[in-house]
């Protein structure tokens, strides 16, 4: 884990925050459809209910410190890299000259507490930079952005040499 | 430009021959048909038209035969300086006309081969004089005719006449094309199909309901059944009109895909376009050792239901050979897939899983159930116990990985076996994914992400490799856009 950044505190308490939202949305589904439904006349079905809720309120306490402990990202001349997850840790890999969009993000939450998502489109999918600080987001922004830059212009550089020698 | 580069006439050589006994039968056909119904002149012959209408039939049928024989035997090719067509009959001929004696290649049209597309090419030599026959003639296809033409006015300048050796046609014929959607079709959903009608039915032999109720539920069942079976053969009728003539060959950094019969469609791909090659054994492959290759670009596949095919199922052999002549930058043919021993303990420990899962449900069964009903539990359990030994073996057998220095082969094994063999330089990034139970047994698995017509298509995820496999393949990419390790 060599040069890797960790997560400022902040971003603790945005991972909780969406994390409650989350959990209290598919409780609350979950509950209609218990309550609602003739579901809540089983016990079985009472139990089960009572279980996932169980589980649920524990995901809350537990999983954002996991994952806030877990979450690492880089950025070298070459790549973008992020380990990130709970239960399964993803190691994602990026290389700058892949990128083909760039994207900062902030949700209402994120504004509060000052953090924001940074996510990169390359010619495969999306990878997502989350939870750090709007000025490191709009920093690792611009940075990309001039690299970006740089190698399209050499790219262009090249092809022009190329066609030249032709 | 050898004796292996062999072409073929076209088949309507073989109707083109008959033409004259062909014009006589539909005469003598039409002349029976309107004299029966009344509408012709009876024919004044001292000659029964029964009998005229047999003797014909005969004659053409053993003129068929016997030329249809001659067809499949016969080969044109070159050899040195020469162009050779060889009948292998009973009556072998081998007609060679040297390259410096050719006077004159000519293309011959006329409306019935205008009509099916065919072309005559006439070689005449220096020797034949103006007023002999033509040494050779040889029907194909109007574009390959004119390709033809120009590989042996290529041949004549001294060139290499690129007909042969760097154009490969692979074209599927209507029996490859029919075995090709029968063995790719979905065999998951009549197999399950079967177990639950099975199932279902020992259930409803069992019962002591309503015989009404019992009839109405079997005949759902069947219903059922049928609409499965209904599906499944209108899968294949589909495919087979959507891939009819399925052809595919390479023309310098191009490959040419076509295929269709109402709508046809045609790709041309350029190689360094390609992101991967997949080469695809269905479930039925495994009985009939068939398989077939799909590539994995932007442009092709991204319509619904369409696979980016580049061949049709066939043998390994045959496969590896076409994908030399098609994909050599990418197909190798000594891929050895290293399987990981953790992985494979990884693998056991599931299937440990779902047999104590089943097990458990067994016995919740047997409270819940009624004794009657058990033996029809029992044997589902028993029917989806044996698919996942059976997939669980497939997998420990098959999956793994090889790890060139510019390419990642990964093999999925199951009972669809997925080979896919991607450059690094086509990665667009990469994922690696740890489990609890994968960071006990130090294994890993990736995700290559590359460009594709659909999004799932883009995804190659690789089988549990170990953690050294996985620091390989993250420096081997590392490799691509750094230029170091």
């Amino acid at each position: 884990m060599n040069n890797f950044e960790k997560l400022e505190k902040k971003a603790l308490y945005s991972m909780y925050i969406s994390t409650i939202i989350a959990t209290v949305i598919g409780v609350g589904v979950l509950s209609g459809i218990i309550f609602i439904s003739p579901l809540h006349k089983y016990k079985i079905a009472i139990i089960l209910y009572a279980v996932i809720v169980g589980l649920a309120v524990m995901n809350v306490i537990i999983s954002p410190v996991f994952r806030y402990n877990r979450y690492r990202y880089r950025m070298d001349e070459e790549s973008i890299e992020t380990i990130s997850g709970y239960i399964f840790v993803t190691h994602k890999i990026v290389p700058i000259e892949r990128i083909q969009n760039l994207e900062v993000n902030q949700g209402p939450f994120d504004r509060y507490f000052g953090v924001a998502n940074v996510n990169v489109t390359t010619g495969g999918g999306d990878v997502d930079i989350s939870y750090i600080s709007k000025a490191n987001a709009d920093a690792i922004a611009e940075t990309l952005k001039v690299k970006i830059n740089q190698l399209v212009i050499s790219n262009k550089e090249q092809e022009g040499a190329e066609n030249g020698e032709k | 430009m050898g004796k292996n580069d062999k072409i073929h006439n076209h088949f309507s050589s073989v109707i083109f021959k008959n033409t004259g006994a062909l014009v006589l039968f539909f005469y003598i056909m039409v002349s029976f048909v309107l004299e029966h119904i009344g509408i012709g002149e009876p024919v004044e012959s001292k000659v029964d038209i029964k009998i005229s209408l047999l003797v014909i039939t005969i004659y053409l049928i053993v003129k068929f035969a016997l030329d249809i024989n001659a067809w499949r035997k016969t080969y044109i090719y070159f050899d040195d300086n020469s162009v050779v067509m060889e009948k292998n009959t009973i009556n072998s001929k081998k007609v060679t006309i040297s390259l410096n004696n050719i006077a004159n290649i000519n293309i011959d049209r006329t409306i019935l081969s205008a009509i099916i597309g065919v072309r005559k090419v006439k070689i005449d030599t220096n020797a034949s004089g103006t007023a002999a026959a033509p040494e050779m003639e040889v029907y194909l296809k109007r574009e390959k005719a004119v390709q033809f033409q120009n590989a042996i006015t290529m041949a004549m300048a001294g060139e290499t006449p690129d007909l042969f050796n760097e154009k490969k046609v692979t074209k599927s014929s209507i029996k490859k094309c029919i075995r090709h959607c029968v063995l790719s079709g979905d065999i998951a959903s009549a197999f399950f199909m079967g177990v639950v009608f099975t199932g279902g039915f020992g259930i409803v032999m069992n019962s002591e309901a309503d015989k009404k109720v019992l009839a109405g539920i079997l005949l759902i069942l069947l219903g059922s059944v049928a609409l499965v079976l209904i599906g499944m053969i209108s899968f294949v009728i589909k495919s087979v009109l959507a891939y009819y003539d399925f052809t595919s060959y390479r023309e310098g950094n191009n490959i040419f895909i076509k295929y269709g019969l109402f709508n046809k469609k045609s790709y041309k791909i350029a190689v360094d376009k390609i992101s991967a090659l997949k080469i695809v054994r269905p479930p039925l492959g495994i009985i009939f050792k068939q398989e077939y290759v799909e590539i994995i670009c932007v442009g092709i596949g991204d319509e619904e239901k369409e696979k980016s095919l580049i061949l049709l199922c066939d043998t390994h052999n045959n496969i590896c050979d076409n994908l030399k002549e098609l994909l050599p930058e990418l197909y190798r043919d000594d891929i050895e897939i290293r399987t990981c021993k953790r992985a494979k303990k990884l693998y056991g420990t599931s299937l440990a899983m779902y047999v104590l899962l089943i097990t458990t449900a067994l016995i919740v069964a047997k409270i819940f159930v009624e004794m009657k009903y058990i033996i029809v539990v029992g044997f589902a359990a028993l029917i989806i116990l044996i698919y996942i030994i059976g997939s669980t073996v497939l997998k420990c057998k098959e999956s793994g990985c090889d790890l060139r220095e510019k390419l990642v082969v990964t093999s999925l094994g199951g009972y669809t076996r997925n080979v896919t063999i991607v450059p690094y330089e086509k990665v667009e990034h990469l994922e690696i994914e740890q489990g609890p139970l994968k960071r006990f047994a130090k294994v890993q698995s990736a995700t290559l992400y590359i460009k594709s017509g659909s999004i799932l298509s883009g995804i190659v995820n690789t089988p549990i490799i170990s953690e050294e496999d996985v620091d390989r393949l993250r420096l081997g990419y590392k490799k691509t856009y750094t230029g170091k390790a």
